[in-house]
């Protein structure tokens, strides 16, 4: 277990990296850069992938392997830009003690998730409701979508909750002892499960709130909306009857999307050790993680409402 | 028609838009111009050029070129002639233009010329007619949702005695137009989108008859 000074200054460095970049993303413009780019990405990798499509049709050896690459590619400039998994994975990440091997298992899961929603959305439809193109890409982009806002304001205001509560136990000094437990939820007890864990029992169980639920819970609201990239792809091969080399080629491109959400994991993770490690043990880390539960929480949940929204 | 970007804690990349931002279909636009006699535009001539992916989901979804080897039969031609053209209520084309005084001018319903498969793209035309013909126009092509993204790369003709100047977007600015939409707190109307297409699209300046 770390040595809390030796960990303030370990974290400083990570800190000061992703703050920079945040300050970049957001204060100097940079988010719009990377917009362009992952634009411009993905309408190379959109017109590769129509040739591999192709040459895959016409048996062109090594063609599968070259698609899997490219969806690869695809998924992660689709992850770039916009991909609402990161918020939930990021906001979870920032609210919760989570350690970076369950966060990055949570992104690369949900991920992973999205392919297989796509898959059985454009199978279900097409084998069961004969459904075509256009009432496909509609169900995709737009009754998804919002079910899939929805989803995940819910994650944000129920991380909202959860931090409003512990807040009224770190606040009450009797209650120290039973922050934790207040939760109910089905604890899970992992002892590999965090970064700075040797703080004595309250500290352990604010850690053991993630569960099984919080999984679940997450990876449906990301999976819940399939990526229209994906749904073309699929429709393709079905009709071409290359099933197989289709459905292999969705899952990575969530391989491709989970790279970018790992990053995502890593950057959330390091930031809230970064903030917790300043802070001495005890109470005054229940104080703070309770303050970044309601903060994450309630950007997670307006972000998400605002999008819900549009999308209505 | 969306795709998600949103505002987090400003910490990590979390962004996701439902539209804007992420075209899922990518478009080579070109645009013909025509005048009568005396000199004023008539009717404009748009030729769309859809990415490959796009052009291979349309064939494949209406059972057009089995093989996939980029060619089409005569019947197949016939097929998939207008395959765009059926526009619901409201659809303008995805082509915007304005009269001198800033006035939008109405053009009339499309009529198809052709649709090709060139080197994997399918290839569309159509002629859009001016209600009325003008002198000076601005013409900008855009989806306001930013699902189609059109590059035009000054593909405009227009015949003797026109004078066109085209203002390229300037990309960075709309795609920082595109953050300031989605952060903009509190948001627009419930049920608007932020259309944000607009930004994209290069400006076409036309006068004809001087």
């Amino acid at each position: 277990m770390r040595e809390v000074s030796a960990g303030r200054l370990a974290w400083l460095l990570p800190v000061a990296a992703v703050l920079a970049v945040a300050v970049w993303l957001w204060g100097l413009g940079g988010m719009a850069v990377l917009d362009r780019w992952a634009a411009e990405g993905q309408h190379e990798a959109q017109t590769a992938m129509a040739r591999i499509v192709r040459a895959l049709k016409a048996g062109q050896p090594g063609a599968l392997f070259s698609l899997l690459v490219l969806c690869f590619a695809y998924g992660f400039f689709h992850a770039a830009g916009p991909g609402h998994g990161k918020i939930l994975i990021g906001g979870y990440g920032m609210a919760q003690r989570v350690s970076l091997t369950r966060l990055g298992a949570l992104s690369v899961a949900s991920s992973l998730a999205q392919a297989g929603s796509a898959v059985l959305l454009v199978y279900f439809g097409i084998w069961v409701l004969q459904l075509g193109k256009t009432a496909l890409e509609g169900a995709a982009e737009d009754w998804f979508a919002s079910v899939s806002y929805a989803a995940i304001a819910g994650v944000g205001f129920w991380l909202l909750a959860r931090g409003i509560r512990r807040a009224f136990g770190a606040f009450r000094p009797e209650a120290e002892h039973g922050a934790g437990h207040e939760h109910g939820h089905d604890h899970v007890h992992d002892a590999n499960c965090g970064f700075g864990h040797a703080h004595g029992p309250t500290l352990e169980q604010v850690a053991e709130v993630h569960s099984l639920r919080d999984a679940l819970l997450l990876i449906g609201a990301v999976a819940i909306r399939p990526c229209t990239g994906a749904i073309f792809l699929l429709i393709i091969t079905a009709k071409m009857g290359i099933h197989a080399a289709g459905i292999a080629g969705v899952f990575a491109m969530g391989l491709g999307t989970a790279s970018v959400t790992l990053l995502v994991a890593l950057a959330a993770v390091t930031m809230r050790e970064g903030v917790l490690a300043q802070i001495a043990e005890g109470r005054g880390i229940l104080r703070a993680m309770s303050a970044l539960e309601i903060i994450s929480g309630a950007v997670v949940a307006l972000a998400a409402l605002q999008l819900l929204m549009r999308a209505a | 028609m969306m795709d998600f970007r949103a505002a987090c804690t400003a910490l990590f990349l979390c962004t996701a838009t439902p539209l804007s931002a992420h075209p899922h279909v990518f478009v080579d636009i070109s645009m013909t111009l025509r005048t009568n006699d005396a000199g004023q535009v008539t009717e404009l001539e748009v030729t769309w050029a859809y990415d490959e992916l796009y052009s291979l989901l349309i064939l494949e979804d209406m059972g057009l070129d089995p093989d996939a080897d980029g060619f089409l039969t005569d019947a197949e031609l016939q097929t998939v002639k207008g395959f765009d053209l059926n526009w619901i209520e409201g659809f303008q084309g995805d082509l915007y233009a304005v009269g001198p005084s800033g006035d939008a001018l109405v053009l009339g319903a499309p009529v198809g010329t052709q649709t090709v498969l060139e080197n994997g793209m399918l290839v569309s035309g159509h002629v859009r007619r001016f209600v009325e013909p003008v002198s000076a126009l601005t013409l900008r092509a855009y989806d306001p949702t930013f699902y189609t993204a059109y590059d035009l790369q000054g593909r405009v003709t227009a015949p003797e005695g026109c004078t066109v100047g085209i203002e390229a977007a300037d990309l960075d600015k709309a795609y920082t137009l595109v953050e300031e939409e989605l952060y903009k707190n509190p948001p627009k109307n419930d049920d608007e989108y932020p259309e944000v297409g607009e930004a994209f699209a290069d400006v076409v300046r036309v006068e004809c008859g001087k």
